[in-house]
Parts: C-alpha cells; sequence; structure tokens
C-alpha cells in the first residue's frame, strides 16, 4: 500500500487547507478516503458528547495535486473500488497544514503527503516554506499518525447517502445565516426551518420567553416544483439548534452561497458547492421533540 | 535603593518583567556598582533566567549607603503594575518602609500617576555556578529567525530537540528514534546553517529542553529587536541562552537539558515505507486474540524488558493511569523513603514535593528486582489484542499465530503501554542542574 | 406589514435606524436578568437593577428616534438578556429595529430590518411581565459637598481598566486640592496600588469640587460599568458626602445620536476607623 501526492499551486494548497480546517472545527477526528480519481474526508461526532453534524467532503484529486499515486493493498490492481481508507486527528492535519495558510507571511513553495511507517502509519505533511528572512526554502515536516482500516470493516466508513429533499433553496447571505443561528442556539435548543416553492425560507426559534422567526426571501429554488394549481408547497423539519451553529461556525471557506435542502420532517441537508467537482455537504436529521 | 528611568526605558524593565514572568513566580532584583539586576527561577528549578540593565539606562541610580542590596517580591502584583506601560512618561522604582516594601512610581502622560506598593516577601538572591562561556557549539542570529522557528511548533509543545550537525540545524518536537505515543505527531523543521549569523558546530550535537522559558526570552529579544545566542555541549548539560543589546542590556538564560540517559531508543522508530500487506488478515487477527496466550505474552514481554525500561515506563505510567498504579504497586512507604532522599531541600511548592516523592518512589520500585508476575503492572493499559510487535526472541514462541500480521492493520495496538511523558524525565535531568544552583542569604545593613 | 388599523392597536411604536448604540447600551446594562421598560413622551427609560446596592438606567430621549409614538405612560418588565440576544441576531450587520408594545400583557415585538440585505427580516416576539418599580437614588444637589467631575470617556476607561482586578474594594477620593481624584485598591495580598489624575489634566472636562469626599465601593460593582465604559464618549461622576456614586455615561456611536447610560453604586458602609 502506498500513497503520495503533492500540491504546487498556492491557491490550491490554501483551499485545501481551508478544507481541512473546517473538518478540524468539527470533530476531533477524520476519516480519508483516498480513491484513484477523488479523495473524501468524513467527519461524524454524532455518538460523541459533542454537538457536531455529520459532514463530507469530495474532492477532484487531481485539481488540487498534480502528482497524485496511491496503490492500495487489495489484490486486484486497476480496480476502481480499491481505495486507502485511513483516521487520523483532524487536528493534527490541519496543523500540518497551516503553513499553507492564507495570511502567513512565508510562501510555501510545494507540499507533499505521503503514507509512511514510523512507529505507526503516518501522513506524513512535507512543505517546502520560504520565510520573508531566508532566502533559501526550509522543510517543514509533520507526521500525523493515522490508522489504517482494513477492507473488512470498510463498511462502516462509507460516504453517506444523499436524501432527497423536496426542496433546495439556495441562500446566498452565508455571513448573516451565521451569525442568525449562532444566536438562536441560545434561544432554543431546536430550529425550525420552512421553506416553499415560491423562495422562502423561515427559521423560527421559540422558547418560553420569546418567539422568533428569521425571514429569507426572493431565494433561487434549486429543486422543488408548486402542484399543479400553482399553489406554492410547503416543508419543514426541526433539527439541533446547536449542531446547526457548529457547522455555519467551522466553515472557513471563503464561500458565500449554500443550498439548504429541506426534507420534510426528516433531515436538513446543506450543501456547499467549492468548485466544481469539490463538494461539502451535511445532514441534520429531524428532531424529535 | 533609589532609581528613576524615562518611560522608554521604563518599558523595557516592563518587557523584561513581563518575559520572566512566564519563568517563575518569584522575581529576585539585585542592584549593585553596575546596574540592576532581575532574576527568577522556574517551579522545576530547571531554569533560571537573568536580565540585566546597565546604570546607563537610568537618569539616577542611587544605592544605600551600605552597597549592594536585593529583594524577592512576588511577580504576580509586578507584573500588574508594569502591565499597561503605554502613558509612562517617568518611572521611579525604590525599596521604602524599612525594606519592607518595593516601591514603583509611574507618572503618566495627562497628568496622571500611578503608584505601587508590594511587599519584600525575602532579602534573598539567587546565584548559578554554571559556566556561561565554555560550550562547544554556539548558534546566532535575528530574533525572526528563532521566532519562526519557535513558531512552526504547536503552541501547547513542551519540548523542543535541536539537532546540530557542521552542515545543517533540525529542530523537533521530538527525539529520534525515541518512542512517542501514538496520538503525537511529530513535527520537525530543517535549517542550513547559512541562515544564522554564526553557526559553529564543530561534531555535532542533540539536547532537549523545555520551549516555555526558551520563548519567554524570545519575546524579550523580539521587544528589543536584538540577536539571540544559543549555547551548547552535548546532551545533559545546560544549554544557554543570550540576549545582548549595545552595552546596556544583556540576558542569561540557563537550561537544563534531557540526559540521553533517560531516553530509549530503537531502530523500529525510524521512518520506513509501509510495506504492502493481505487485506484479509485483519479481522483473522482480531478473532484470533484470545485470553489464554495474550497473558502469557505479556508476561514474557515484561521479562524481556530491562529495567531501565520498566523505569520509563513506570515513569510514564505515573501521568496516565494514576488510578491503576498503587493498586499492584508494591507497598513502599514513600514518605519514609523521601525522608532518605537528598533532594527535599530544594523542593518548595507542595506539587513539586509531591512530584519528586513520586520519583523517589517510582525509582525504588524500580530499581527492585520484582518477581514477573508484578511488573504486569507497566502493561495495565494494554489492549485486549496481542502486541504485535515483539522483540526477536518473542516472534518463535507466536510465530504461529502472528506470522501473518502486517503493521498497517492494527500496530496501534501495541504502542499504548508505552507512552512518553517528557517532563517526568526533565524532573530528573533537573536535579542535576540543582547541583550547579545555590540560594543566598543575603543581609543588608540596616 | 402592518395595516393601519392595527398599528393605532399599538400603544408604543418607536423605531431606530441603526441598531448599533442601542445595542452597546444595552448590552452596558445586561447584567441582571429582568429590565424596566418605561416609555412616555419624554422618552424611553430601560432599567436594571442587581440588589439594592446598583442600578442602571438607558434613558433615550424622542428625538433620538426615527419615529416614537406613545399613549400615555406604558411600562412593562423583560427579559433584557432576551432584549440583547435579540438585538445581535444579526451581528456586525447594521439594522434598522422598530420596537411596538399592544399594552399589559401583550409581549415586545421587534422588527429587524438588516440595511444591506433586503431579502432577510426578523421578528422577535418577546415575553413582558408586570414592571417592578425601580428603586429610587438621589444626590442632594444642595449638598455643599456635590462634586462632579466631566471627563473624556475613552481615558476614563483606560484608568479604570488598569484597577486591580484582584482587588476586593475601590476606595474613590475627589477633592478640591491634591490628589484631586484618585482611586485605591484595597484588599490585595501582598501589594496596593492606587492612581491619581490632577484636575487640571486634558482628560477632565469639568472639575467642579467644593469639599473633600472619600468613600469604598465593591470593585465587582465598579466592574459592572465596564461595558458602558469602553463606550461611552464622556463620562460624568457625580457623588456628595453620602457617597452614593452617580455615573453617566454619554453612548455615541459613529455619527448617531447620543443616548445616555446612568448607574448608580452605593457606598460600602464605613467600618470603624481606628
Amino acid at each position: 500500500m502506498k500513497f503520495r501526492a503533492k500540491m504546487l499551486d498556492v491557491l490550491y494548497m490554501r483551499e485545501f487547507q481551508a478544507i481541512v480546517a473546517t473538518l478540524a472545527k468539527l470533530a476531533k477526528d477524520c476519516v480519508m478516503i483516498l480513491g484513484q480519481e477523488r479523495m473524501h474526508f468524513i467527519v461524524n461526532e454524532e455518538h460523541c458528547s459533542t454537538s457536531s453534524p455529520l459532514v463530507w467532503v469530495t474532492i477532484a484529486a487531481k485539481d488540487y495535486f498534480p502528482e497524485y499515486k496511491m496503490t492500495p493493498a487489495a489484490a486486484h490492481p486497476g480496480d476502481d473500488e480499491d481505495f486507502i481508507v485511513l483516521v487520523m486527528s483532524a487536528t493534527h492535519l490541519s496543523r500540518a497544514l497551516a503553513v499553507l495558510r492564507s495570511g502567513t507571511t512565508s510562501t510555501v513553495h510545494s507540499c507533499k503527503l505521503k503514507l509512511k511507517q514510523i512507529q505507526f502509519p503516518c501522513i506524513s505533511v512535507i512543505a517546502s516554506v520560504v520565510s520573508p528572512s531566508s532566502a533559501e526554502p526550509r522543510e517543514m515536516v509533520h507526521d500525523v499518525p493515522a490508522t489504517i482500516i482494513p477492507a473488512s470493516e470498510w463498511p462502516a466508513f462509507m460516504l453517506p447517502k444523499m436524501p432527497s429533499p423536496q426542496i433546495v433553496l439556495g441562500v446566498p447571505s452565508l455571513r448573516l445565516m451565521r451569525s442568525l443561528v449562532d444566536k438562536l442556539k441560545n434561544i432554543s435548543p431546536s430550529l425550525i426551518f420552512h421553506g416553499s416553492t415560491n423562495g422562502e425560507l423561515n427559521l423560527v426559534s421559540e422558547s418560553e420567553m420569546a418567539t422568533i422567526t428569521s425571514r429569507f426571501t426572493r431565494l433561487l429554488l434549486h429543486k422543488g416544483e408548486g402542484n399543479s394549481s400553482h399553489q406554492s408547497t410547503e416543508v419543514s423539519c426541526s433539527v439541533d439548534s446547536r449542531k446547526m451553529s457548529a457547522f455555519f461556525n467551522a466553515l472557513q471557506l471563503p464561500n458565500e452561497e449554500i443550498s439548504i435542502g429541506i426534507d420534510n420532517e426528516n433531515c436538513i441537508c446543506l450543501q456547499l458547492d467549492i468548485r466544481s467537482n469539490v463538494v461539502l455537504h451535511s445532514i441534520l436529521p429531524a428532531l424529535c421533540v | 535603593m533609589k532609581c528613576t528611568l524615562e518611560g522608554n526605558n521604563a518599558r523595557v524593565i516592563a518587557k523584561a518583567i513581563q518575559s520572566l514572568s512566564k519563568v517563575g513566580k518569584e522575581l529576585f532584583i539585585e542592584a549593585d556598582l553596575n546596574g540592576l539586576r532581575m532574576r527568577t527561577i522556574n517551579a522545576t528549578q530547571s531554569a533560571v533566567g537573568s536580565i540585566s540593565f546597565s546604570r546607563s539606562m537610568f537618569d539616577m541610580f542611587q544605592l544605600p549607603t551600605s552597597g549592594d542590596c536585593c529583594c524577592k517580591i512576588s511577580m504576580k502584583p509586578c507584573l500588574g503594575v508594569f502591565r499597561n506601560m503605554k502613558q509612562v512618561e517617568h518611572c521611579e522604582l525604590s525599596i521604602v518602609g524599612n525594606h519592607t516594601k518595593f516601591q514603583v512610581n509611574l507618572r503618566c502622560k495627562l497628568e496622571t500617576t500611578k503608584q505601587a506598593l508590594i511587599a519584600i516577601v525575602d532579602e534573598q538572591n539567587i546565584t548559578s555556578a554554571v559556566p556561561t562561556d565554555q560550550c562547544a557549539n554556539i548558534l546566532r542570529g535575528d530574533h525572526k529567525l528563532f521566532m519562526e522557528i519557535s513558531n512552526s511548533f504547536n503552541a501547547s509543545e513542551e519540548e523542543l530537540t535541536l539537532e546540530a550537525t557542521p552542515d545543517s540545524l533540525s529542530a523537533k518536537n521530538y527525539i529520534e528514534g525515541a518512542r512517542v505515543n501514538d496520538k503525537f505527531m511529530r513535527s520537525q523543521l530543517k535549517l542550513k546553517p547559512s541562515e544564522f549569523e554564526h553557526y559553529q558546530v564543530p561534531e555535532g550535537s542533540v539536547i532537549t529542553f523545555c520551549i516555555k522559558e526558551f520563548r519567554a526570552f524570545l519575546l524579550f529579544a523580539e521587544a528589543l529587536n536584538a540577536q539571540m545566542t544559543l549555547e551548547f555541549d552535548d546532551a545533559g548539560s545546560p544549554f544557554i541562552v543570550k540576549i545582548k543589546k549595545h552595552r546596556e542590556i544583556e540576558c542569561l538564560l540557563i537550561l537544563s537539558t534531557l540526559s540521553p540517559d533517560d531516553v530509549s531508543f530503537s531502530v523500529e522508530y525510524c521512518p520506513r515505507e509501509i510495506t504492502m500487506c493481505n487485506q484479509s488478515n485483519g479481522t483473522q487477527k482480531r478473532k484470533s486474540s484470545t485470553p489464554g496466550p495474550e497473558v502469557q505474552q505479556k508476561r514474557r514481554l515484561a521479562e524481556d524488558t530491562t529495567l531501565s525500561d520498566v523505569a520509563t515506563s513506570l515513569f510514564q505510567f505515573r501521568d496516565h493511569q494514576p488510578d491503576h498504579r498503587p493498586s499492584v504497586a508494591p507497598s513502599i512507604q514513600p514518605a519514609r523513603l523521601l525522608a532518605d532522599g537528598d533532594t527535599v531541600d530544594v523542593v518548595e511548592d507542595e506539587a513539586d514535593e509531591e512530584a519528586l516523592l513520586l520519583a523517589v518512589s517510582d525509582a525504588m520500585e524500580a530499581s527492585q528486582a520484582m518477581p514477573p508476575g508484578s511488573t504486569e503492572v507497566c502493561f495495565i493499559n494494554t489492549e485486549d489484542a496481542p502486541p504485535t510487535l515483539m522483540p526477536p526472541e518473542m516472534h518463535e514462541d507466536i510465530a504461529e499465530e502472528d506470522e501473518e500480521e502486517s503493521i498497517p492493520q492494527s500496530p496501534e495496538r501495541e504502542r499504548n503501554r508505552m507512552v512518553r511523558i517528557p517532563l517526568c524525565l526533565l524532573q530528573r535531568c533537573m536535579r542535576r542542574l540543582q547541583g550547579h544552583l545555590g540560594f543566598d542569604k543575603h543581609l543588608i545593613g540596616g | 406589514m402592518l395595516t393601519q388599523s392595527q398599528y393605532e392597536d399599538y400603544k408604543l411604536v418607536c423605531r431606530l435606524e441603526h441598531i448599533k448604540t442601542f445595542y452597546s447600551s444595552i448590552k452596558a446594562i445586561c447584567f441582571s436578568e429582568f429590565g424596566t421598560l418605561q416609555a412616555s413622551e419624554d422618552g424611553l427609560l430601560i432599567t436594571v437593577e442587581q440588589g439594592k446596592s446598583i442600578q442602571a438606567t438607558l434613558f433615550i430621549a424622542p428625538e433620538f428616534f426615527a419615529e416614537f409614538k406613545v399613549d400615555g405612560a406604558q411600562n412593562f418588565s423583560i427579559k433584557i438578556s432576551v432584549l440583547a440576544e435579540c438585538l445581535s441576531l444579526f451581528g456586525l450587520s447594521d439594522c434598522s429595529v422598530k420596537m411596538l408594545y399592544k399594552g399589559e400583557g401583550a409581549p415586545l415585538l421587534l422588527l429587524l430590518e438588516p440595511h444591506d440585505d433586503e431579502q432577510v427580516s426578523t421578528e422577535c416576539s418577546i415575553k413582558t411581565t408586570n414592571v417592578e418599580e425601580p428603586m429610587e437614588y438621589e444626590l442632594d444637589s444642595n449638598s455643599s459637598s456635590l462634586n462632579k467631575i466631566f471627563m473624556r470617556g475613552p481615558d476614563m476607561s483606560h484608568i479604570f481598566h488598569e484597577l486591580d482586578k484582584a482587588a476586593d474594594e475601590y476606595e474613590f477620593t475627589i477633592s478640591p486640592l491634591k490628589p484631586h481624584f484618585k482611586i485605591t485598591t484595597l484588599g490585595v495580598m501582598q501589594a496596593e496600588s492606587s492612581v491619581e489624575v490632577a484636575k487640571s489634566s486634558d482628560m477632565i472636562i469639568l472639575f467642579n469640587c467644593r469639599a473633600t469626599t472619600v468613600a469604598r465601593y465593591k470593585s465587582q460593582q465598579i466592574r459592572l460599568t465596564n461595558k458602558a465604559l469602553q463606550v461611552a464618549t464622556k463620562v460624568a461622576i457625580k457623588t456628595d458626602d453620602s457617597g452614593l456614586l452617580e455615573l453617566h455615561f454619554m453612548m455615541q456611536a459613529d455619527d448617531e445620536e447620543e443616548m445616555y447610560v446612568r448607574f448608580f453604586i452605593t457606598p460600602l458602609l464605613e467600618l470603624d476607623a481606628n
């Protein structure tokens, strides 16, 4: 089993860093699934005490890594179904990539990822960095300990299935949404999303002391149709407001638009299109209260 | 004693106090013909910092008629007084109230004056007998360079290892060849000698020291916009940091370093490629871990481990599994042992005392030949699965079960029994430094 | 959104074009659970108390509102932290806010509309309870010892900010002679400190002091004024020989009109002097 990959473009390196930093804000550990064409990350701390939602990201590996070589351990070389599945600390990985962050004064020439064995398997992150005070590049190496998941256990590490929401709305004001959800979590533990096919989204938060209704209007309807008599269809779902807030607060990407899908009384799915072929998803199940 | 400074120089003194406050909880102030000196020592007595200001920095410098004077004050109130210095135009430091109070007067902008009286705890001083100009290895560079090295490591990092060779310098948060915990991220930064102003490493050396105090002094070097010099010999001998600004300010930080005797090395811990493996083995191996052979393996492993290894793992376990140890530990009376120990006189606060007390008892346990059964304490944290990495002779016994095991499948199982807790080790090596330190009772004539 | 007849149902309607000063003023007095709103033709008062020793009142004149309509006197209490939370829903985005109240038993309605995004709005309905009459404090205006100091807010904020937080008590001395204005921190182990400001200092706008007053206050209560101090452009300190401390903070964000926050803090009883 072998894996090595190399990034050279500063913008892609920063974006990759921002994706990993987002995951690190959500959960302690992340699953890294390396395929021949795609790289996936999953964070899911549903069973922990933390209130993080299930989030996963799929990226087109070759976009970020001009050099990308993955040799799985399996006996069928060339099989598309072959992967390397790793579990590692998202915090460590994010810290290892921190040098790629935008806003630092250093310039990074290249950044390699490599699977190697020290006392245990590691993803080595090797960055060649030039600081303003040095003429020559320095090599910064971080070895992120990883656990290799054997194929027999892969079913437990599958990418989640996308639900099929009745309505998907594009919300252009992510910043306002983030601030709103962050404050609403202090009002009530649950938050109700009402969406309608006429492009309206209402967020309702209720407590003993107050009822707060926030209205987003004239949203782009990505999916969902009114019924034949031109009546608008309405769906709603109540979710954990802390999880919703954790999702928005974790986002480290510059996107200003997010798609919110509502599967009536079942779940809310969130989708952030980082670029074509690079998507961040989250699913928040309905609260049954 | 009474001395006065103008605002900019007072701000330098404030920065010095802020740096020293990150090292120790007490501030030793000493005035003599050369000027003012401030010193501190950290809680584990593994670091001593000293910053001297020449007389030329002061507008007025008045010593008592009896000559030199010194005092010890608590750092916290002192830090409070020197926290916000932006508005300060003029500063007066004096010892008043028949040597009972250290007085700070700050005259600030907008006709504001601030005054603080800090109780003098003791008229005590601290000295160190570590020679500070005989090291073989000398690295000098701009504070920015050292700041970049320091910033490459996480703020929560406790130690830094420098591997200096005649043609390269590696800064690492781990020791090459030593075990690390499987949750620990190893980081290293490689630099070329050309990055330094002066790079004198005749033979090469590897040293490990606490990064916290180093960072405290680095902050001061940054405030002074000064160069910094690192001087050291081999592992175990003191590491010295020097900062100089013109002829007015001289700083010296002496840190103890980790002794190689306290680290166990193995080629197993050096990097290599992951080998191909048959993926079907993972589950098989898990199922094969029946209780029978497991117990046997544990015992065998314990017997094979050398005494020094046992000592190491005992130290390590003390922090990670405090609840397990006493239940199986031989009944040794730590209190009595402490009385026998020779380190008590330098222990100041209770936390330290306890740490040393445990260290002493641990060392005793380790040095006693224990029956194989009782050494199992070392492996109490081992998970259900059998260890996969065995000393060579072990492989013969368990070869049938384990030969198909491949490292990548579940390599983390074995490692849990060895967790590196560097600070405990440092506590041991710091006792070496203590040999070089002494407290002077310095009484001043009335 | 509201029809004319619905609109007339409301006993109190007021609208602020910008939320910033209002929000920071509410945050400045948000140290207890409940606050009392008193609206009349003279404007809007919001009062918060803690025990019987500290009271803070926000006063907004009718001119400050873009729209202000009140039917008689309307008094009610609400959970002040909920009001603060509602005002902060859109974070740093500037909003307009409209407050509506139908009268006893009805909730207080808040309508928030961000200026930079017309597609978004929020409506909050906050439960009201019966009014709890605030305490009345007053300095003796005829007293020969009525001392007043007007200071620049940011300078005063620096001085308060640097007071030793470990202290239990602060002692305020105001005197026509030196030290003019002095604060001493008391009850810190191994250290005592003080700060003095001369009356001729540029930070002092007005110094009107006839007799020396000395009084002690709980440091924790003085610190409750921190949030008001941080945004105040000007501060007035008033006291008399009773020791009651009256602080006025002029709150003003950007070029918005000013609001006032007034604190009353009662002194600690003087223990028998040695």
